[in-house]
């Protein structure tokens, strides 16, 4: 009798699969539920932002930044922001930066609550996913009262930021942080702790600390794997240099391997105590003053190239700029951590199942607007 | 041995996890039914959580006082996505007060004739508001405007009475009198 014969079957996920996190496809090529192949097809939700870059003043590519990664708006402003004041050399006042911390981390924390809940909903477990939602809709509100919206902010501004910090506003942070911290333990309860859940991702797809460098992982995925890269600390900007903060790496937790999926959720969850340790600092030393320095009404940057990276939720994004002195910039390139978490999950996802696959997806937090821009 | 343990271990983490839901049965609802409950009306019957009505700060539809802009057309050259179109005649000089807190003075000779927002283009960047220099482009804090047709995203901020009145203006000064003064010319606000 002949052994068994299995075909491949091609099978699309995406790009309306709930859990691909936007519009991505993946073409997976399967021997039963085993994946031999995934290859990822993106390209739906491209805008052309480079190219809408060099056809707007320096000022005006703000509100597009926002676009860049919606979960984490801030950052994407600030690293803009940053890229041109490095270009122009633009001295930014004390009290600006301590705000550019404070929003940063809050947005640091909401798109991770996004990103941790995301990850136990694709497992199955949906509650935990209205719980994250609960507590960023939170900080959505203290965003609101800054500076008026709720996920597009607009709120850094070349030079400084858009608007003070209306009255009160920095104990209601401080009360929401009061509220916050002992849910992360809730949360913990909730879905960290569940075997079930622990089970499903702490062996899954590790990647080595070598595989991550090769590939170009950032931020919490190269972190995952046990590399204590942080830009915040190996190559400050702003004020991180006097905040005092640590940089959580994976190790196996829960006996898993090193680099598991797992692993990265982990190093999420402890990213979020880690800011909410800096938005204190902050807090409590934020200084009176100017929030934005003088900068000619149309900006026109020396002749010049910068780059400019920060660490946003997902990792480094950087700002390629070259300027030619003229009001609008004559090449932006924009790198950003989604891209490289895309490309190595078709070496990943190689002999995990399906459903691993959403795990693999789900952990290295990849989204659409970063990775197609 | 592992085995049961195993078992033990997913059964009491479940149990933990349940218990956290289960306290969300006991504690106020966190959303409301949005279409029939007023998120604008500060008393929401039978709601307790912690939404409250838009904030002050809100960045809702733009709106425009149209007696105070001094058609410089900064707001309309500043927006990305080039949603505004301002076209303004020559007028009598006058002085209108900013709408900002300063309230300083400036000098007005620009009268608008047609002041359109394209809502649907739009973005709320809020970049317009913070470079006019009367204040008096500003958000409102509406956010409900669905639209049947598309162009019924254009706000028409000036009526087409409004804009003949001023026209007729216009035309009177420019009939005066004034050897060194131009004739009022058209501004178009389209960028390239
Ligand atoms: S809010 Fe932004 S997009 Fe809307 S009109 Fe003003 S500048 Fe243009
Ligand atoms: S910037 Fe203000 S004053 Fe100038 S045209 Fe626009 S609305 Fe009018």
């Amino acid at each position: 009798m002949s052994p068994l014969q299995t075909d491949i079957w091609t099978l699309n996920m995406g790009p309306q699969h709930p859990s691909t996190h936007g519009v991505i496809r993946f073409v997976l090529k399967t021997d039963g539920e085993i994946i031999a192949d995934a290859d990822p097809d993106v390209g739906f939700l491209h805008r052309g932002l480079e190219k809408i870059a060099e056809l707007v003043p320096y000022p005006s590519f703000m509100p597009y930044t926002d676009r860049l990664d919606y979960l984490a708006a801030i950052n994407m402003n600030w690293a803009w922001a940053l890229s041109i004041e490095r270009l122009a050399g633009i001295e930014v006042p004390p009290r600006a930066e301590h705000l550019r911390v404070i929003t940063a981390e809050l947005n640091r924390i909401a798109s991770h609550l996004i990103s941790v809940g995301a990850l136990a909903s694709d497992m199955g477990a949906f509650t935990p996913f209205v719980h994250a939602l609960r507590d960023r809709e939170r900080i959505n509100d203290l965003f609101e009262e800054l500076c008026g919206a709720r996920l597009t902010f607009n709120y850094c501004r070349i030079g400084g930021v858009s608007l003070d910090a209306p009255p009160g506003w920095f104990d209601r942070v401080r009360g929401f942080l009061d509220y916050y911290e002992p849910m992360i333990d809730v949360f913990n309860r909730l879905i960290t702790d569940n075997k079930i859940f622990v089970e499903r991702l702490r062996r899954v797809a590790p990647v080595s600390a070598e595989m991550a460098i090769a590939y170009g992982l950032v931020g919490p995925n190269l972190r995952g794997s046990g590399v204590k890269f942080d830009l915040r600390k190996d190559e400050p900007y702003g004020i991180y240099p006097q905040l005092e903060f640590e940089v959580p790496v994976g190790r196996g937790y829960r006996d898993g391997v090193l680099g598991s999926c797992f692993d990265r959720y982990m190093v999420r969850i402890e990213e979020l105590r880690q800011s909410i340790r800096i938005i204190r600092q902050c807090l409590d030393r934020i200084p009176e003053g100017e929030i934005q320095a003088k900068v000619p009404k149309v900006l026109r940057p020396a002749k010049g190239e910068v780059y400019c990276r920060t660490e946003a939720p997902r990792g480094e994004v950087g700002f390629y700029v070259i300027s030619n002195g003229e009001k609008t910039p004559a090449r932006v390139k924009i790198r950003t951590g989604s891209w490289s978490a895309m490309s190595i999950i078709r070496e990943l996802s190689k002999g995990w199942m399906i459903a691993d696959l959403v795990a693999i997806i789900g952990s290295l937090d990849v989204i659409a607007p970063e990775v197609d821009r | 041995m592992n085995y049961f343990r195993n078992i033990w271990e997913a059964i009491s983490s479940i149990a933990q996890g349940m218990a956290v839901t289960l306290r969300q049965f006991f504690t106020k609802p966190e959303t409301v039914q949005y279409p029939e409950v007023d998120v604008l009306n500060p008393r929401m019957p039978g709601y307790s959580g912690h939404l409250k009505p838009v904030s002050e700060r809100f960045r809702g539809f733009l709106t425009v006082d149209t007696t105070v802009c001094i058609s410089c057309n900064q707001c309309a050259h500043v927006c990305p996505v080039d949603c505004i179109l301002v076209e303004s005649e020559k007028g009598p000089k006058t002085t209108v007060n900013s709408l900002r807190p300063d309230g300083k003075e400036s000098p007005k000779t620009r009268y608008p004739v047609q002041f359109d927002i394209h809502l649907g283009r739009c973005m709320y960047c809020g970049l317009c508001t913070e470079v006019c220099p009367t204040g008096c482009i500003h958000f409102t804090r509406e956010f409900r405007g669905a639209a049947g047709e598309y162009h019924k995203l254009i706000h028409h901020f000036i009526s087409p009475e409004e804009a003949e009145r001023v026209r007729k203006l216009a035309a009177e000064e420019a009939a005066k009198p004034k050897p060194e003064k131009p004739v009022a010319t058209k501004v178009e606000a389209e960028k390239e």
